[in-house]
């Protein structure tokens, strides 16, 4: 037996556990309802506009750190919770591996409930194809840096959708909002400057520029996994 | 002389300031080995350390030489069979053991699923998800993914809890016939009949330390041996008490109403042999003759404390 089909069996076992239809039919009726009211911003007003509200308080600011939240600290946090953890970590081969199937488990949900919907969104609305690629980034970017940020929450704490929540809805939510001294901790900003950088359109909470934005996702997330799998090694299994 | 398969060094833990295992030191080779204890004496804590899931605070833990929880290669010689029920939800029984082969890198782990489910005799074209079986069932599916890949260690955390006679029986026959093929296997139980019917090497663990090792006739001899306090009802116990008393069958009596007593015996079969015969010659009525310490939480107590610790 090869290392891939290694990986490939434990990617597939977290993405089943992670896959419960309640959780996968809810974020379809969000995607679903994220359509309609898209077609309905279209026939209205600035569709410029529109779409970059959709594309941030729809997308960057809901459906994309939500799913990212829910299946992300489901990846590890489930089977950790239930003791199945045992079956996948007691095993001859290099723990990061399951690192890295947890968070690519966690994107291939996060991926088509959550960015898919937020890009037809801009499709849907927007007129020219600056905005659609705009949307398609900076979703990307975000769901790949929230799905690393959650699937090590998951692992080290059991209460870790409680503080996922308490890290959206609080932090970013309300103190990231303060400015750019408390902003930078948040990686909603950091989406959204991307989308500021590649539309050329001015955005709220936008506090830094395109590339600093990029450089700073793409570090969140290699240093999210790093800790991730270097805790592999030395963590408790129930 | 050939190292032991399993070495446990003055191996030490704790959580959150609770000693759940302390200064333990102990070997393990071929053959079925019950790792016996009441409740919270450090069972599990033991046999996760032993297979890597948990570090030790002080000493050290090695199978085969090495480190389980560092050298991961290591795992490939060992199956645990957690004592935990869940299992990856909608899994059939094939599928949750295949998975198991898969990780363990069996070179065809189809084929090495079928077998070890038929080896704990079950069907692996049963098509019925594992959580809709019966627990005696979901043990032994546990088992069969902790045998998949051929580990010479197996350890498996109270398997035999929560199951019926016959299922206990047949998952001891099945564990007989793994140490007969010359693996090492290590059972924890808190139930001292089911250790007797494993006929094993037995460790005994209680309060966190090694209280006894050794054969389980040597063991059960030991707790047989220790002084035993039984309580006495007799419409005529002085008399009765003084005669056990002047012949040595019984080396303390303590008064608890004017026709109970309990008394503290050193050789509890002596007293089974003469107490009916003493009463008969008394011409006194014996209504009850019952052990006190008889469960085994005292006997676990006696065997960590030692003879003069009680």
């Amino acid at each position: 037996m090869s290392a891939t089909s290694t990986n490939v069996a434990l990617y597939r076992t977290l993405l089943s556990a992670t896959t419960s239809g309640a959780r996968v039919y809810g974020f379809v009726g969000v995607a679903v309802v994220q359509l309609i009211v898209s077609w309905m911003v279209r026939g209205s007003g600035d569709r410029v506009q529109g779409a970059l509200t959709m594309i941030d308080a729809f997308g960057l600011t809901l459906t994309i750190p939500l799913a990212a939240l829910v299946f992300g600290t489901a990846s590890l946090g489930d089977p950790i919770e239930d003791g199945t953890y045992v079956y996948l970590w007691l095993r001859p081969l290099r723990r990061a591996a399951i690192s890295a199937a947890a968070f690519a488990s966690t994107l291939t949900l996060v991926v088509p409930l959550a960015v898919l919907p937020t890009v037809l969104s801009a499709l849907v609305i927007a007129e020219g194809p600056r905005l659609v690629l705009a949307a398609a980034v900076a979703s990307m970017a975000a769901a790949v840096a929230y799905s690393a940020v959650f699937v090590l929450i998951g692992q080290l704490t059991r209460r870790s959708l409680v503080w996922g929540i308490a890290y959206l809805l609080i932090f970013e939510q309300f103190i990231a909002r303060g400015g750019r001294g408390v902003g930078f901790l948040s990686l909603h900003s950091y989406a959204v400057a991307l989308v500021q950088s590649i539309s050329h359109q001015e955005m709220r909470l936008a506090y830094f520029g395109g590339v600093t934005a990029a450089v700073v996702l793409a570090t969140v997330t290699v240093a999210m996994l790093a800790i991730s799998m270097r805790r592999q090694r030395s963590m408790t299994v129930a | 002389m050939t190292a032991p398969i399993i070495a446990f060094r003055d191996v030490s833990k704790s959580f959150k300031g609770l000693v759940a295992v302390s200064e333990v030191s102990f070997d393990i080779g071929p053959g079925v080995t019950a790792l016996l204890g009441p409740n919270g004496a450090g069972k599990s804590t033991v046999l996760r350390m032993l297979v890597g899931l948990t570090a030790p605070d002080r000493g050290t833990v090695s199978v085969f030489g090495h480190d389980p929880r560092s050298n991961t290669a290591v795992l490939r010689y060992v199956g645990l069979v957690p004592q935990q029920e869940g299992v990856f939800p909608r899994t059939r029984a094939i599928d949750f053991v295949r998975l198991a082969a898969v990780l363990n890198s069996v070179d065809d782990p189809d084929a090495a699923a079928r077998m070890a489910l038929e080896a704990v005799e079950l069907d692996p074209d049963d098509t019925r998800f594992v959580d809709q079986y019966s627990k005696g069932m979901r043990q032994r599916v546990k088992l069969a993914q902790a045998i998949v890949h051929g580990p010479s260690v197996i350890v498996a955390d109270e398997p035999l809890n929560g199951l019926d006679p016959r299922q206990r029986q047949r998952l001891i026959r099945i564990f007989q016939r793994l140490g007969a093929e010359g693996r090492c296997v290590i059972v924890s139980s808190h139930v001292l009949d089911e250790v007797e019917r494993f006929g094993s090497q037995v460790l005994v663990l209680a309060q966190g330390r090694l209280a006894a090792v050794g054969d389980f006739r040597a063991i059960r001899d030991l707790m047989d041996d220790r002084p035993h306090l039984i309580r006495l009802r007799s419409d005529n116990l002085r008399a009765l008490t003084s005669a056990l008393l002047a012949r040595g069958i019984v080396r303390g009596v303590q008064f608890t109403d004017a026709d109970t007593a309990e008394v503290a015996v050193d050789d509890v079969a002596l007293f089974r042999r003469s107490i009916a015969p003493a009463a008969r010659h008394l011409d006194c009525s014996l209504t009850e003759v019952a052990p006190l310490d008889d469960d085994l939480e005292s006997v676990f107590r006696y065997l960590v404390a030692g003879p003069g610790g009680r």
